[in-house]
């Protein structure tokens, strides 16, 4: 007898998940990454976070790729996007460069002590359509807040969140571990990218956990994404060959 | 009907009532036995002030100076003897809105468009069943004469034969005490013609001052200004405490209580409220003052009440202290609430705002007035591209406020500001101030030598992809005459950075990182 249930707007019929309400979901229009994000696509009214080395930047672009693709509505223009971080804000230029409607964009700058108030009001309300917010800690309690938060608006939470001792707490949709990966030497006849993220699913529904995706972004045109799994090695043009997924391979081409 | 102790006398009388001689003065039972079938309403002369305040904000449609009539001086100072009441009259300054009559009238600017202005204003008062009487006159006294003398018709006078016009007009006419107009009547003097043909010096003397200065400035002698309602009036209410209070909940309340008549008053004049001043008196001390913020216009008493209670959960620590130093645990005695400058807003604008469509941005604007409130304005901006070379200028911050105060009229975009650079590759995170880096070069034919390895933060960088220079010249006009060579540069890591040197020091620095 199959099981089914109704999660977050999901159908889940016997563990195999049916999107049941397209606008619940969106994409990246990235194949590998929308497919190993559960359900296919990222769950609006849901947290995602992408953790890094407390060493390393911020993974903005990785988060700003996701806004894009939350905010983004099929024939209106973009929903309003926040970006909370107590620091310097990302650079908007660069955000206009990637897409980014900066008469959509309110950067807001809280104290420390306010940052989960702050992220779980924007969350909240329904004219948000998604918030990225740097949360350098979050108790469970805060964390399950900003949850419930989202699932009551209907914007799309992106949390940045180093990997530190609070990291392990969490109620996240989906996690991401993002590194940054080196950019290996390609065939000559091909554009090398500018710029390569290793991208670890570090929890999310699917069966899909612990598998690595590289992302890329390419200089010309600017901020032309590519996401290709680390399982797989380009050999020709066009020609993809499948090649055994394993921690060794995966770190060697980390 | 005026019920004053026991006894109910009437105040005002309806042109039928008056038919059955029912007069102001008499007492309800004497007006009934005049007119058995009487209907009576309790007089409140307050509440007619207001209609006849927002009767003449509406009257703003025909033109921008309009006023309520002022209450009528005595002509002698007397105690004892009740103030007269303000007539309940409205005056329009109609020079100048010729364009629009005629735009009504549709006839060429040229003509003569006072008739069809005051048709209009007559048909608008039909409409709302106010029984009115109007006249368009050279002067405020002329009119009000000519409209009080001829109630069934609508009466223009001309500049040219206004002395031959008014001089037929009875002396009531004159905004001059009852008492007086009875003096002059039983001496004769029926008309302004007759006063006209006293000698002005006997009028003063016999008369006083003030039936003069109505003459002159009925007849134009005088200047007569009108002082117009202005539009943003501001709104205020206070209440006092019977006892301190310092429980936030109980401060709502009387928030509440004082908001609700305010913003009645606002919806009177279709307006709605931005900016509420509150003001919480101390027993000791200087009162509070805060200011409550919303980014749209609105009569929502929930959304103002919700803003005030997070102001009375941010009162700030200090400002409980009083000057000794000690913790005043007295609360509060009193509040005010002042809402400045409310600006007119449609209805149907609050109607839409109810549509489906329209409850994100309302949604929107509530949290942009709880986030002000909690974090303070300038933690919420919107980023405006700003024309400049240097990348650290390329933008400036805005508060969310002003930005969607002043929203930037769609479709056209402005040639004056920037498009955003899609071809320029620029780095999410940048420093707010260069950091200088010592950088380890090689030899380089073309330029004075490309970026081989940095240091940053105690970490060694070995760059192995360098895309560049991208130059870009300082403004000299405004002092900074430094050019920059710009590097995107990656290590072996997979990190990328924005790196400049400087052509005229050759000096390194880290600008940005490609996180």
């Amino acid at each position: 007898m199959p099981l089914i249930t109704l999660h977050q707007g999901r159908l889940e019929v016997g563990g195999s998940v049916a999107v049941l309400d397209p606008g619940r979901v969106f994409r990246t229009g990235l194949a590998a990454l929308d497919e190993l994000a559960p359900g296919g696509g990222f769950v609006r009214g849901g947290v995602h976070e992408l953790l890094y080395s407390p060493k390393e930047a911020p993974p903005a672009t990785v988060a700003m790729l996701l806004a894009r693709a939350a905010t983004t509505r099929p024939d209106a223009p973009p929903a309003p996007l926040v970006w909370c971080d107590v620091d310097d804000p990302p650079y908007p230029p660069a955000m206009a460069s990637a897409g980014i409607d900066l008469s959509r964009l309110y950067l807001l700058r809280p104290d420390a002590a306010a940052v989960a108030w702050t992220v779980a009001q924007c969350l909240r309300c329904r004219g948000i359509g998604a918030v990225v917010a740097r949360v350098d800690r979050l108790g469970r309690v805060e964390a399950r807040k900003l949850q419930l938060a989202c699932e009551e608006g209907a914007g799309t939470g992106i949390l940045l969140r180093p990997d530190n001792r609070f990291a392990a707490e969490h109620a996240a949709t989906t996690r991401w571990r993002v590194e940054p990966a080196p950019i290996e030497a390609g065939p000559a006849h091909e554009t090398p990218p500018a710029q390569r993220w290793k991208l670890t699913l570090a929890h999310g529904h699917g069966g899909c956990t612990g598998r690595v995706i590289f992302l890329e972004v390419f200089r010309d045109p600017m901020f032309r994404f590519s996401a290709k799994p680390a399982d797989r090695a380009v050999r020709g043009p066009g020609q993809l060959v499948h090649r055994r997924a394993s921690p060794a391979s995966s770190r060697r081409s980390a | 009907m005026r019920t004053c102790a026991n006894r109910q006398s009437v105040v005002k009388v309806s042109p039928e009532a008056a038919a059955s001689k029912v007069r102001p003065g008499l007492t309800l039972a004497q007006a009934r036995a005049l007119c058995p079938g009487l209907e009576v309403g309790e007089h409140d002369p307050q509440r007619d002030r207001q209609a006849l305040l927002a009767l003449a904000r509406w009257m703003g449609r025909f033109s921008p100076a309009v006023a309520v009539a002022p209450a009528p001086e005595p002509a002698t100072p007397t105690r004892g003897k009740p103030a007269q009441p303000a007539p309940d009259a409205i005056l329009i300054d109609l020079s100048g809105c010729e364009r629009i009559a005629a735009m009504w009238a549709g006839e060429s600017p040229g003509a003569d468009c006072r008739r069809p202005m005051l048709t209009a204003i007559r048909a608008a008062l039909a409409r709302f069943r106010i029984a009115a009487r109007a006249a368009i006159a050279p002067t405020v006294g002329a009119a009000w004469a000519a409209a009080l003398a001829a109630p069934q018709d609508a009466v223009i006078l001309d500049a040219t034969t206004l002395r031959r016009d008014l001089a037929g007009l009875p002396v009531e006419t004159l905004r001059i005490d009852p008492d007086l107009a009875d003096t002059l009547r039983h001496l004769g003097l029926t008309t302004i013609g007759h006063l006209m043909q006293l000698p002005r010096e006997s009028v003063a003397g016999r008369f006083g001052p003030l039936l003069l200065r109505r003459l002159d400035q009925c007849l134009g002698i005088l200047h007569e200004s009108i002082e117009p309602l202005r539009p943003d009036e501001p709104v205020e209410g206070s209440m006092d405490f019977d006892g301190p209070v310092d429980c936030p909940q109980t401060l709502r309340r009387a928030f509440d209580l004082l908001l609700g008549p305010l913003l009645d008053r606002l919806r009177l004049r279709d307006a709605a409220a931005r900016e509420i001043a509150v003001e919480l008196r101390r027993p000791y001390g200087p009162p509070i003052r805060r200011t409550l913020g919303l980014a749209r216009p609105s009569r929502d008493a929930g959304r103002i009440g919700r803003l005030f209670s997070l102001a009375v959960e941010r009162l700030d620590p200090d400002d409980y202290a009083n000057p000794e130093g000690t913790a005043l645990g007295d609360g509060f005695v009193g509040m005010k609430l002042r809402i400045e400058r409310p600006p007119r807003v449609d209805d149907e604008q609050l109607t839409l705002l109810e549509q489906q469509e329209q409850i994100a941005q309302r949604e929107l604007d509530d949290l942009l007035d709880r986030l002000a409130m909690r974090l303070g304005r300038q933690a919420i901006v919107k980023a405006r591209p700003v024309e400049s070379h240097r990348p650290e200028r390329a933008w400036e911050p805005q508060r969310a406020w002003e930005a969607d105060r002043a929203p930037e009229p769609a479709g056209r975009p402005d040639p004056r500001r920037p498009v955003a650079a899609a071809h320029r590759v620029r780095p999410l995170t940048l420093l707010p101030t260069p950091a200088p880096v010592p950088m380890m070069t090689r030899p380089d034919d073309a330029l004075d030598g490309r970026p081989v390895a940095f240091t940053h933060h105690g970490h060694t960088h070995r760059l192995v992809r360098v895309v560049g220079p991208e130059r870009i010249a300082g403004e000299w006009w405004t002092g900074h005459d430094k050019t920059r060579d710009y590097f995107d540069a990656t290590d072996t890591e997979g990190r990328r950075f924005w790196l400049f040197r400087v052509t005229q020091t050759r000096r390194w620095f880290l600008h940005g990182v490609f996180a």
